[in-house]
């Protein structure tokens, strides 16, 4: 296998890159408790758009297995 | 783009499965500065007296930036509303009354006096109270004095969770209180505006925007911003990871000293209660270069998000933005 040297990062290029990114609208429809807002957080979770203090803040949480994250916490914040 | 290339038909010409393929493709920040322009357009052709509420951070900054965009060459038709705890950084109030002054906007500032008077504090009292007193409070009275309808909000719906499924037009009943379970659908882009006497809106416009843009649209449109964010040896104490700014002489401890460190600000708050970082990035690519590298979310550092399970919600719920 080939290997790739990892380049220092530069700023320009970043931004270059990031010109060409748009925007992905991302919608799901389903009953109650279906799982739309667990896919979404698992989506979240997947493409590294939390933080780790995020992902702290509802490990142990909801209604997942033991050592589980329950994915859906991560936008249902809300209490009630 | 993804092209298959036909092995079995030498003449087939190269299919391509990008159905944008030809089109002129637009970056993501122009849509969501699209997006915002048109927010900020249908509150105020709906609304009799809306304000935007400036905080003097970042996403305020680009959210002025886009009201200026939005009625251009107009002025901005709205006021501008500062919510004073007396404990932002002098820094800030310097700049606050400069940017409203070059971008010719009226600034309301609205303290709450009576408990300013009364020496509210963090230490004091807990933050849950004084953010109540301080903040809250200050808020709501500010809103009913001058009967604003419909009050512009920088939040962002990936700064909490509290606030990832917020609307862009969240209603307040006439005490100003959220249900977060009595809201509106909003389908594509339209916004149901309708309100009884009494009851306001708050409004989003930069609820799709992440961390990561706000810092890309101030670097691209060359966005004034408060120097606080920026790294240079700044006094502090230093409490195990986390750096205290010295601006209040209440919040030292008994014998601490504080120490020079290369730090900033990743998020503008009261002076008591918001954390820098250790930081080198001095600059807008450097600080954006930092921010691929972060692994703690810019709220991390802010006392308030943490006196309590569920905080920033039980604060939303009280009228707290």
């Amino acid at each position: 296998m080939a290997t790739t040297a990892i380049s220092p990062f530069s700023i320009e290029e970043f931004l270059a890159q990031e010109r060409t990114k748009d925007l992905l609208r991302f919608s799901t429809a389903g009953s109650v408790d279906d799982g739309k807002s667990t896919l979404i957080g698992r989506l979240l979770y997947d493409t590294q758009s939390v933080y780790e203090d995020q992902v702290r803040s509802i490990e142990g949480k909801g209604t997942t297995a033991p050592g589980q994250i329950d994915f859906a916490l991560l936008t249902d914040g809300l209490r009630a | 783009m993804p092209v298959i290339e036909s092995e079995t038909s030498p003449t087939a010409s190269p299919v391509s499965l990008d159905p944008m393929r030809g089109l002129s493709r637009v970056s993501h920040l122009r849509l969501l500065e699209a997006e915002s322009l048109h927010i900020l357009r249908e509150v105020v052709s709906e609304f009799e007296r809306p304000v935007m509420l400036y905080s003097i951070g970042k996403d305020s900054s680009v959210m002025l930036r886009l009201a200026q965009k939005a009625f251009y060459p107009g002025p901005i038709p709205f006021p501008l509303l500062h919510v004073d705890t007396g404990f932002k950084f002098h820094e800030m109030i310097a700049f606050r009354d400069e940017m409203a002054r070059s971008v010719g906007a009226e600034l309301l500032v609205w303290r709450n006096e009576t408990a300013i008077a009364a020496g509210t504090n963090p230490i004091a009292l807990d933050t849950k109270r004084c953010c109540g007193l301080l903040k809250t409070q200050a808020l709501l009275d500010a809103l009913k004095h001058y009967n604003f309808d419909a009050a512009f909000g920088g939040a962002r719906r990936d700064e909490e969770k509290s606030r990832a499924k917020e609307r862009i037009y969240s209603f307040r009943d006439s005490a100003g209180q959220w249900d977060p379970k009595n809201q509106r659908p909003e389908l594509w882009n339209l916004y149901n505006a309708r309100i009884h006497p009494g009851e306001s809106i708050r409004v989003f416009p930069l609820s799709n925007w992440t961390e990561m843009d706000v810092w890309q649209y101030i670097h691209e449109e060359k966005i004034p911003i408060v120097d606080l964010y920026f790294a240079k040896e700044r006094p502090m104490y230093v409490r195990g990871d986390g750096l205290l700014p010295i601006e209040q002489a209440f919040v030292a401890r008994l014998g601490e000293k504080p120490q020079m460190v290369k730090s900033r600000l990743r998020s503008l708050g009261c002076s008591p209660c918001t954390g820098a970082i250790c930081s080198d990035a001095d600059t807008l690519p450097k600080i954006i270069a930092e921010l691929v590298s972060f692994r703690s979310s810019e709220r991390a550092n802010r006392v308030i998000d943490h006196d309590q399970e569920g905080s920033m919600e039980l604060k939303k719920r009280e009228g707290y933005f």
